[in-house]
């Protein structure tokens, strides 16, 4: 290849990188947010993520940046995880759009619990329901981002699951009352 | 409600059931109101997490932040990539001035201190010593095919002296003693060595 062409090539993956992160980015911090929680600022995962990716950008495809960017940002955050406990970061999003005071009450500590809950699952159990509820990636796509098998992976949200229904389980009953009411 | 129903509730859900499964999955939720009631708790559960997923994006300005972050860093890369690549350039130069200088080094001429150059097909036409008023009579030379004769120049080059030998064995025996006087003296000079005494 010519210096020209290597040039041109550079130049388009470069193109291809920094619009892929404009794109993706919102999503990225979100699957990083719910991964690490308050454990590790989402930025900081998003970020190294995408730094390690530029590093190596010549050898991958940049015209289908979603399934790598989402692996590269999972990986980030479970390595974030393993490593020594972080402090914790301050949560700087709003808690949700509803339309009342009280609305917003409810939803706000519909949003806690579950936060709570899913906070204490297993990191690969709630890595896989993210990506299966949020991104709504299939359970091929889980995964390959999550370097394990299918079964693997259902198992994995079955169990988180079914965690989740029992640790909401009294939440759960109590909304549905005061429903009824 | 078994496990088995419970996990087929939960891929009907997440629409992962085959076309056969999920016609199968349809009729039994329809006709068994036990696994209906699940479904709809399970549907109810979902709708807590799709909640807290919202709540989870991220605001414009932390988009807006991580965008200027990562473009900060990109920047920061970009330029040290440049710097490592002619880095490399100039170490690659560097390297190759320093090789040059070794090959030279190394491969340099052993000037004087290779002795004297023996000149076999030389003939000296009219040996003839010229006085000379320095003592450093550095230069030798072999001259003569059938007779051997050592020329004795001094530092411009000018032959000083002709001594002509019987042999190639004498001849060489005369350039070492005057090598090794001519060394001892300049052992002397240099302050160096203090000189006892000596064969000369």
């Amino acid at each position: 290849m010519s210096e020209h062409e290597e040039h041109k090539v550079e130049s388009t993956t470069a193109q291809l990188f920094e619009r892929a992160v404009e794109q993706h980015s919102r999503r990225l911090l979100a699957i990083a947010r719910g991964i690490v929680g308050n454990r590790a600022s989402p930025e900081d995962v998003v970020q190294q993520a995408i730094m390690n990716l530029y590093q190596h950008r010549a050898r991958y495809d940049w015209n289908e940046p979603g399934p790598l960017l989402r692996r590269a940002v999972v990986n980030e955050a479970l390595r974030l995880l393993r490593g020594p406990k972080m402090s914790m970061v301050q949560d700087d999003h709003p808690s949700g759009s509803s339309e009342t005071p009280v609305d917003e009450m409810v939803a706000g500590e519909t949003v806690q619990q579950v936060r709570a809950a899913i906070d204490k699952l297993p990191e690969h159990f709630r890595s896989a329901l993210i990506l299966c509820e949020y991104e709504n990636m299939s359970y091929d796509q889980i995964a390959k981002t999550l370097n394990a098998s299918i079964p693997q992976v259902k198992t994995w949200l079955f169990r988180g699951r079914r965690q989740l229904a029992e640790m909401l389980k009294d939440f759960v009953e109590g909304k549905r009352k005061s429903a009824v009411r | 409600m078994t496990e088995t129903d419970l996990d087929m509730l939960e891929m009907y859900l997440d629409d992962a059931l085959s076309d056969r499964d999920l016609a199968e999955a349809a009729r039994r939720i329809a006709e068994e109101p036990e696994l209906a009631t699940e479904l709809a708790l399970m549907r109810v559960q979902r709708e807590m997490r799709r909640e807290y997923f919202a709540s989870i994006e991220p605001t414009e300005a932390g988009v807006e932040r991580l965008l200027g972050r990562v473009d900060e860093s990109l920047r920061r890369r970009s330029s040290w990539e440049r710097q490592i690549k002619w880095g490399r350039i100039g170490i690659a130069a560097a390297a190759c001035i320093a090789i040059g200088f070794t090959t030279g080094y190394v491969g340099r001429g052993t000037g004087r201190t290779g002795g004297p150059a023996v000149a076999q097909n030389q003939q000296v036409t009219a040996p003839t010593v010229v006085a000379s008023n320095t003592d450093d009579h550095d230069h030798i030379h072999f001259v003569g095919k059938v007779t051997p004769q050592v020329q004795l120049t001094d530092d411009n080059g000018r032959v000083i002296a002709v001594q002509p030998f019987e042999s190639m064995d004498k001849a060489n025996e005369f350039v070492n003693d005057i090598q090794t006087w001519q060394d001892r003296q300049r052992q002397v000079q240099n302050g160096n060595v203090l000189l006892m005494g000596g064969k000369f």
